[in-house]
């Protein structure tokens, strides 16, 4: 019944200067899975993505992808499989979306970057998804906030990735626009198998929509495991010491947090 | 609707296309005009004889031409337009690559401190009136300009390594404090030069009077195997433009490519100044200009932003050269007439579009 194991880390420790951000991190990531990351600020949730996706190199200790050790891929092979939306997606140049979400292409295509009719048809499929077909034509710099945020998950979608990453990627998003994203990743991570690993602020959506937890804190893992296990009002004082009623719901087995204010 | 999507795409590559070989045809045609026009009026069709049996060595072809517009043409104003050609496709090249490496639309090939170097190197070798032995004694001025371009890079590149990593903020930071110390050098040897001052001035405001073969072979090289680098990496450039981390999300190996691609640039900038002087506005302007006719996808707006540079930078010196009784230095002309025209240009884009 065990899903396989995709990412490994093992004992993952980054320093920025003398300042650990991560410590002695050990973590099996299984296909499938959608992981969330919490945290408090600062606590490393996006050091960890990071370096779990391979844009930053640990200073100690190892991550696998599939059995081997990342540092030994090439980055443009690391890319068809890992796609990674930021939380701040803001693009300098007038690029239009279409071109942007076809950069997500990039990793598989030669040198000159020329898009086959296969390639513009996943393209367009992505787009379609993400709802941003309309505004194909239109230069990215012109987009608000949460379209543009669209706009790159698309992108990270046109690299049909086993594994998606997401670094607050919903942050910057009002509460619709959070949870139509998520829905859509979610559909993504139950029919297509996409594993995903998402840093989430909102404790609320993270009960709605992750399977898994990985609580951080001072850029240790304080607890992690399935939601039944470790979405608790117990582990959510202890990291975040705020105090807080959780309830599953009947129907939907999705979990709803109150936040209890005068008790803390 | 996939389809429409897929036609929409390839008609836009193939207008993209057009547009590089209409701006290509206009430079064939443009340096045939531009070398014509002077003193001496000579019909395109007649420089297009000249130089057609030059190459094939053919001499039935020159049969009833005048000796004088041969030499005129050839040994004349053809180097001296290609000079200008191979100037203007570079910098403009190089401020292309620029803008996107260091994602500000400010940059130009001199924000990093290579011209100033340059300048440095000339002034020097003017000040001391070097001239070096051999058959280099034509080149004294431009060797030195080059020379003084690379040590200038090497020392900005030192400052800005940190640990083994290139941070763009480091750079601009570090071409800004050695362009300072340079700048003041300079200076001083102006304020010592007494009554050479003059042939300094006028090298540092750019110039492309008197260039001869020497100077067009000078530049030849690196400027077209730096824009054919740049052009291999291009698609790369598009990803690096969004940033270091977006480009290694999406598998570009950013630390070799932004080294590759400014090292180049800066080579290719050397080359320019040390045959040019400082020819300013060409590198800031033509890549914003060619960004708003064919976007800011850099795998046409390098080679178009090449073409556009040439086509500028010739047509420029020729009106510097012919428009009034004493020749206009052609930096100071590109800026004066082209600098108004792209305010034109940039407030009606503005109005227009948001941008």
């Amino acid at each position: 019944m065990e899903k396989t194991v995709l990412i490994k880390t093992d004992n993952l420790t980054l320093c920025y200067g003398k300042h650990p951000a991560l410590q002695t991190v050990s973590l099996d990531i299984r296909e499938g899975g959608f992981y969330g990351v919490l945290g408090p600020n600062g606590s490393g949730k996006t050091t960890l993505i990071n370096v779990m996706c391979g844009v930053l190199k640990p200073s100690a200790g190892r991550v696998f992808w599939q059995g081997r050790e990342l540092r030994f891929y090439r980055r443009r092979h690391i890319a068809r499989s890992f796609a990674v939306v930021p939380q701040d997606c803001s693009i300098n140049f007038p690029f239009t979306v279409l071109e942007v979400v076809m950069m997500g292409r990039k990793p598989h295509l030669g040198r000159l970057g020329r898009l086959t009719d296969e390639d513009l048809g996943i393209v367009y499929s992505c787009m379609e998804h993400c709802g941003v077909l309309d505004y194909a034509e239109k230069a990215v710099t012109s987009l608000s906030g949460g379209e543009r945020q669209r706009v790159i998950l698309a992108r990270a979608l046109a690299q049909t990735p086993q594994v998606l990453f997401l670094d607050e990627a919903t942050s910057n998003l009002d509460i619709s626009h959070k949870i139509d994203l998520l829905k859509l990743i979610k559909r993504l991570n139950t029919r297509q198998g996409v594993t995903v690993i998402a840093a989430l602020h909102d404790l609320n959506l993270a009960g709605m929509f992750c399977d898994y937890f990985i609580y951080m804190e001072k850029g240790q893992v304080a607890c992690e495991g399935p939601g039944d296990l470790v979405f608790n009002e117990k582990v959510i004082k202890q990291i975040f010491n705020v105090q807080v009623e959780i309830d599953k719901h009947p129907v939907t087995g999705k979990y709803h947090l109150t936040l209890l204010p005068d008790s803390g | 609707m996939q389809s429409k999507l897929i036609l929409v795409q390839r008609k836009k590559e193939k207008q993209r296309l057009l547009v590089l070989l209409v701006l290509a045809v206009l430079l064939t045609a443009g340096c045939l005009i531009f070398t014509g026009s002077g003193v001496i009026k000579i019909p395109p069709w007649e420089i297009a004889r000249i130089i057609f049996s030059s190459l094939t060595a053919d001499g039935t072809a020159l049969a009833g031409l005048d000796d004088i517009h041969r030499a005129v043409i050839l040994e004349i104003r053809l180097p001296r337009i290609l000079t200008a050609v191979l100037v203007g496709a570079g910098l403009a090249t190089a401020g292309a690559v620029f803008q996107g490496l260091l994602m500000n639309p400010l940059a130009d090939p001199y924000t990093l401190g290579v011209s100033t170097g340059a300048a440095f190197g000339a002034a020097l070798a003017i000040f001391f009136g070097i001239f070096l032995p051999g058959g280099l004694g034509m080149l004294t001025v431009p060797l030195f300009a080059l020379a003084g371009a690379l040590l200038a890079l090497g020392a900005v590149y030192g400052l800005a390594l940190v640990n083994g990593t290139l941070a763009v903020t480091n750079l601009i930071l570090a071409g800004v404090i050695v362009s300072a110390i340079l700048s003041a050098a300079i200076s001083f040897l102006k304020s010592m030069a007494g009554e050479g001052v003059g042939s300094i001035v006028f090298w540092l405001m750019g110039s492309f009077a008197s260039r001869g073969w020497h100077h067009v072979f000078l530049c030849l090289l690196p400027v077209l195997a730096g824009l054919l680098i740049c052009c291999y990496y291009a698609d790369d450039l598009n990803v690096l433009s969004l940033g270091s981390n977006a480009a290694r999300q999406l598998g570009v190996d950013d630390g070799k490519v932004i080294t590759i691609l400014l090292v180049t640039c800066s080579l290719i900038t050397a080359a320019c100044v040390s045959v040019s002087g400082i020819v300013g506005f060409v590198g800031l302007i033509v890549p914003h200009l060619m960004r708003m006719l064919v976007g800011p996808d850099h795998r046409i707006l390098i080679p178009v932003s090449a073409v556009g540079g040439a086509l500028l930078l010739s047509g420029a010196d020729t009106i510097a050269r012919n428009l009034l009784a004493t020749e206009i230095p052609v930096g100071v002309l590109t800026t004066l007439l082209g600098g108004p025209f792209f305010c034109y240009i940039f407030k009606m884009r503005a109005k227009s579009q948001m941008f």
